[in-house]
């Protein structure tokens, strides 16, 4: 298996979009154990992070033989934005496939899920949001990006985009700030 | 580019906050003044700061995780699947989920039964899947689950089922045990269910309080036959097929799987019955198997014999108790042949029972419904996860035990994986992946003991209630012990016990007759604790407590007057200089309400419940006052080093109380060092008795401090009194040396650095180590393939000595020469070892799996070569040379072979390699980089080898890995001052501190390393 994932992230990598529907399905099992087992929970180690767990997903899926990595930087750069796209993609699925039309539904009021109401439970409004802020100040769309999608440490990021560690938490605050003020007002209409 | 004004807003933002919020309006106003659109925008900004939580604080995986968990893994309400409309969801779990749909054309309700979605490559297996399970059959039975229809929908297999009103027998269970009519009925509906499958030839294999269902009209009915292997399949990860977090074997729970099920023979029919005599059992008086691991429990199912159930349960009928009984017989052929005959036998005994109310027996069978004959549930299996009737006890040990040991290792749970590797290995004692891995786990030690002839057995260090396996009878030589840190227990008859940490080496204990060991105390074998204390002189055995003193403890010492008894307060009271009268000194001493007693206490009490908790809050004076009083002393820092042992293995960190609230029950978090001792690390500082101007060290750490406490010096004022403040004591055999109790001014526990000799010197040193390039007449004397690579014997006259050397030289299957190729240089369990049969290549696995080569000489000293060191500055000295000159000839060779790439050669030394690494590459510019792990600047040597001279001369890329918890070379005083000498240019030198003790978890070095090499000796091309 991980050969032809290996191949169709390289196309992915190399600019390939088709690649892309075909890695998802792949990926998907995949996502969806790890989903399983973060949810279950891991016994607790000193060594184990529960962001480790992204970029293991990457590592394992990836290798080291297949992509070509210019640095550690490209790497992590490169899993969590592969990583944002899978999710996203998959959460878009998810909303595609309810089928339209209208047909009763004898659902008693109280068993409903009530969906959620906040901010940042919706990995699709993020990613929304996430796009907006790009367009204005890409740096710190792309410091959330590592850090939400790939799990990486402050240094690791600074280390990634060649800025200080000071300007990623500087980013990062004011992002976070900027995305739940975007999303709470979404909520609120 | 960020607009002007989104860059104001920016800096605006960040200087807000900057002011103390009361603040921030009047600078806001006078920063935007007119501006009112960029004023609101920052206050919703600010605001959104403070209601923002834990707003993307978790990774997007966890919201992903909790997202689809919440709307439903495969389908939301409102969906059509075939012809049903999905309503609402039942339940779900690792497999998949459960909902209530309507059949809109039957009118009824049904329960879909959906499983995570498949990708396409498991097609074929849902294919056969749907054939099979659309062959009708024509078995019909009231007491097995009706399913009605199977499908597909969006790569997710379903199975639509009659909807059950009612509970499960596991809910049923939770509420308490059930009456006798109550079991007998539910026993015979579901033996009458298994009867029928059985008939088919179908197996459930999976029969458990959860796959028995008690609907409301009184029919039970059994469900899940053969789902369990995709319930397994999907919770596992790749590669990993099989364990699960709640204990489960793949293909069944463990606990209710018989004995030929666990073992992997032939299964058949009897196993359900053994499993439902299990369940009969579990009805009236609970599990009857059960461990606190899942090997416990496999051991209790295939070992031991459960308790009497009439003894268990007194209002047990004796015939059911032997039903029970015979169902469990560890033989199929001692059980009940055919279901039908525990049918008749449960028969009987409800007819002899008479009992007047109508029983649930009678109820009206309905007319015959189609249902799907579940024996296609093993094709289910189809597609990767078949599981096959027959699986040998190979299979489970070459792919349960096998990767979940790989597992334990990579985490550092080494005890517990080399348990593990110890019964697979049992089971299958050729097998090459087995084999290393027991070579990787485990390691030669001897156990000694005086008197000897006593008994030893060890267990794994972190798991709460771990298992005991016998290691033999005192002596032992080249017993195996695991690579890591474990359990020990030594008994001998007359002797008291000893329970403590072990780790691998030479092992020696001197056991006490019972009842001459003071109360609550330990022995500590005499010696030193050589990583800080080397120069002084080994210690006599003494004792030590057990635990810190408690509460409860400490009140007897109140109690009797203690803050009264001027005879037990024997050290002076100082205070700057000025000496404190003693009535003066002992008023300080009092508790919240003004009694005597610890600064926490009240009312000369401490706080209920709190008796076996560590005294706290007491001052230096009071420890010694109650040391006076017990007839003990405090224990000297050189003592409580020694007690304390800080090694290679930080394992006791995870078993401490660190980070917590407060201090915990005394042993509670089961920390155990390798004297007995319990708590060293964590709960409460423990006072010394040695001072350094004027204070008293006090050592531990606390629950409310970070880990590396434990190794840390502190010291802190003699009248200071904090909550977690506390003390052990111990007892001296005899009086001790004056070195030892004499004070120590902080200044001597600071390595004394010289700085780097210059280059001149350096010159003279360097040509010390230089060597003529004789022939090397080297031969290839074996070569053997292993599975990720070829393993080349190489053997090459040594550079001295007309000594002959060798070295392994791994060449990987995965890539094409010239190999880039990593040289290893092993650390001190090379030394202790005498064959390189028993190489762990544990830490070599993943460099030669990125496609390099890795070559591993067998340096002077270490394996076959071993030399009667004789210690001391020369020795270690020409030790040094000789490994550097034996490297030299390691690349000599390389450099004769065409299939390696002489210009991309890397070093990697690890612990002891790491050391004699700085040296070694120091000298060897063939090298394009360097990496070192677990090792820091340690002293001692002479200046010609010392890591602080040939540290700065280190000048290609060089990385260093280590542990934070390392207590050998701690962070600050070793690990640092290391990287800050090493001779590298800043962009080209990384030191990467991991989350662990000296020992590192195999994932985090492979993690740091192989972008290192990526970028220094380029990536591997295929």
């Amino acid at each position: 298996m991980n050969g032809e994932v290996t191949t169709l992230l390289r196309a992915w990598n190399d600019g390939d979009p088709d690649a892309f529907e075909r890695v998802v399905p792949l990926v998907y099992e995949e996502l969806h154990r790890m989903a399983a087992r973060y949810l279950i929970g891991e016994p607790s180690s000193i060594s184990l992070q529960p962001t480790a767990l992204v970029n293991e997903l990457c590592l394992r899926l990836l290798g080291w033989d297949g992509v070509r990595w210019q640095s550690r930087g490209h790497f992590f750069g490169v899993s969590a934005g592969m990583m944002r796209h899978v999710l996203v993609d998959i959460a878009r699925r998810r909303r595609a496939e309810r089928r339209g039309g209208p047909h009763v539904v004898r659902v008693p009021l109280d068993t409903i899920d009530v969906p959620a109401s906040e901010p940042g439970a919706d990995l699709l409004e993020i990613d929304s949001a996430l796009q907006l802020l790009a367009l204005e100040d890409p740096r710190k769309a792309q410091v959330v990006e590592l850090r939400f999608f790939g799990g990486l440490s402050m240094e690791e990021i600074a280390e990634t985009l060649g800025v200080s560690v000071r300007t990623v938490h500087a980013d990062w605050a004011f992002a976070r700030a900027w995305l739940y003020r975007t999303l709470a007002d979404a909520h609120a209409h | 580019m960020p607009t002007e004004h989104w860059q104001r807003v920016e800096r605006l933002f960040a200087e807000a906050q900057e002011q103390p919020p009361p603040m921030r309006a009047g600078f806001l106003a006078g920063a935007c003044g007119p501006d009112a659109r960029m004023r609101a925008e920052i206050d919703a900004l600010l605001s959104a700061v403070e209601r923002a939580g834990d707003f993307l604080t978790a990774p997007a995986l966890d919201v992903f995780a909790r997202q689809i968990s919440r709307e439903g893994w495969a389908v939301q309400p409102g969906d059509r699947i075939g012809s049903y409309t999905v309503e609402r969801r039942l339940g779900a779990g690792g497999m998949g989920e459960v909902w209530q749909a309507r059949d809109a054309r039957l009118e009824r309700d049904v329960a879909i039964k959906l499983l995570l979605p498949r990708s396409s490559r498991a097609d074929e297996g849902l294919q056969a899947f749907q054939r099979e399970a659309r062959a009708a059959g024509t078995l019909n039975h009231t007491n097995v689950l009706t399913v009605y229809d199977v499908g597909e929908h969006g790569g997710a297999p379903y199975i639509v089922m009659e909807c059950l009103e009612g509970e499960s027998l596991r809910a049923r269970l939770n509420a308490g045990a059930l009456s006798v009519d109550t079991v007998l009925d539910v026993a015979l509906q579901v033996a009458r269910g298994l009867d029928a499958a059985h008939a088919r030839g179908i197996v459930h294999r999976d029969l458990k309080p959860e796959n028995i269902f008690l609907g409301r009209d009184g029919r039970v009915k059994i469900l899940d036959f053969g789902l369990a292997t995709l319930h397994v399949a999907a919770a596992g990860l790749p590669g990993e097929p099989g364990t699960t977090a709640a204990g489960s074997l793949a293909g069944g729970t463990v606990g209710y799987m018989a004995p030929e099920q666990l073992t992997g023979e032939m299964v058949d029919g009897r196993a359900d019955i053994f499993a439902l005599g299990v369940v009969l059992y579990e009805m009236r008086a609970g599990r009857p198997f059960k461990g606190n691991t899942t090997l416990g429990t496999i051991n209790a199912v295939l070992a031991l014999e459960p308790a009497d159930l009439a003894v268990a349960n007194p209002e047990t009928p004796l015939e059911l108790r032997d039903i029970v009984q015979r169902c469990l017989a560890k033989s199929p052929d001692d059980r009940f042949a055919t279901v039908a005959d525990l049918e008749s036998a449960l028969d009987s005994l409800i007819q002899a029972r008479q009992r007047p109310t109508p029983s649930v027996l009678t109820l009206l069978r309905r007319p015959a419904v189609m249902v799907i004959v579940l024996a296609v549930m093993l094709a289910i299996a189809a597609g990767g996860w078949r599981w096959r009737v027959s699986t040998s006890r190979a299979r489970w040990a070459r792919n349960i035990a096998a990767p979940e040991v790989q597992r334990l290792a990579a985490r550092g749970d080494v005890a517990a994986a080399y348990l593990l590797v110890r019964e697979a290995l049992d089971v299958l004692p050729d097998d090459p992946q087995l084999k290393q891995q027991w070579f990787d786990n485990s390691i030669p030690a001897a156990v000694t003991t005086d008197p000897p002839g006593a008994d030893v057995a060890l267990a794994a260090y972190r798991s709460p209630a771990p298992e005991w396996i016998s290691l033999g009878r005192t002596p032992l030589r080249g017993v195996r012990v695991p690579r890591g840190l474990f359990r020990v227990k030594i008994s001998k008859a007359g002797f008291e016990p000893i329970l403590a940490s072990g780790s691998p080496g030479g092992l020696f204990y001197r056991l006490d007759p019972v009842g001459s060991v003071p109360p609550g105390m330990v022995r500590v074998v005499g010696g030193r604790d050589p990583v800080r204390f080397g120069g002084m002189g080994d210690l006599d055995d003494y004792w030590i407590d057990r635990f810190e003193i408690t509460n409860r403890q400490f009140k007897a010492f109140v109690d009797q007057g203690g803050y009264r008894r001027r005879d037990y307060w024997r050290e002076p009271f100082v205070e700057q200089g000025q000496s404190v009268p003693w009535d003066k000194a002992v008023q300080r001493f009092h508790d919240v309400t003004g009694q005597p007693g610890p600064a926490a206490w009240r009312s000369g009490t401490y706080p209920d419940g709190q008796g076996d908790h560590p005294v706290g809050g007491v001052s230096w004076y009071e420890a010694s006052a109650y040391a006076a009083f017990a007839g003990k002393s405090l224990p000297t820092m050189y003592h409580w080093y020694r007690a304390a042992a800080l090694g290679r293995f930080a394992d006791i960190l995870a078993n401490s109380n660190f980070g917590e609230q407060g201090p915990a029950a005394v042993g509670a978090h089961g920390g155990l060092g390798p004297f007995g001792t319990f708590d060293m690390a964590g709960n409460v500082k423990e006072w010394c008795s040695t001072e350094t101007g004027g204070r008293r060290f006090i050592l531990g750490g606390a629950w409310d401090e970070p880990r590396y406490m434990f190794a840390d010096y502190d010291e802190r004022g003699p009248f200071d009194r904090s909550a977690d403040y506390g003390f052990r004591l111990a007892k001296y055999m005899g009086p001790l040396p004056p070195a030892v109790t004499a004070p120590v001014p902080m200044e001597t526990l600071v390595p004394d650095r010289q700085p780097p000799v210059g280059d001149a010197i350096f010159a003279v040193y360097r040509s010390m180590y230089a060597y003529d390039r004789s022939p090397l007449n080297a031969t290839i004397e074996a070569s053997e393939e292993t599975p990720i690579a070829v393993k080349q014997t190489i053997a090459f006259d040594a550079a001295y000595g007309g000594e002959r050397m060798r070295a392994y030289l791994f060449l990987p299957k995965h890539g094409s020469p010239p190999y880039q190729t990593v040289i290893f240089a092993p650390g001190a369990d090379a030394v202790v070892l005498r064959s390189s049969r028993d190489m762990s290549l544990a830490w070599e696995d993943f460099l030669v799996r990125s496609g390099r080569a890795l070559l591993y000489p067998i340096y002077q000293g270490t394996y076959e070569r071993q030399t009667s060191l004789t210690g001391g500055r020369m020795a270690e000295r020409d030790w040094r040379i000789a490994w550097s000159r034996d490297l030299g000839r390691a690349i000599d060779y390389l450099e004769t072979r065409s299939d390696i790439d002489r210009n991309r050669l890397a070093f990697y030394g690890v612990s002891l390699g790491g050391d004699m690494g700085v040296v070694m590459a120091a000298l060897e510019p063939r090298l394009k980089t360097c990496i070192l792990q677990a090792t820091g600047l340690v002293d001692g040597a002479a200046p010609e080898a010392s890591i602080a001279n040939f540290a700065p001369r280190l000048r290609m890329p060089t990385l260093l890995i280590t542990g934070r918890y390392d207590f050998e070379q701690p962070v600050e005083t070793s690990q640092r001052p290391l990287f800050a000498l090493l001779g590298a240019p800043p962009a080209d030198k990384r030191h990467a501190i991991v989350e662990s003790g000296k020992s590192l978890p195999m994932t985090e070095v492979a993690r740091e390393m192989l972008p290192w090499l990526d970028r220094y000796l380029g990536r591997v091309v295929r």
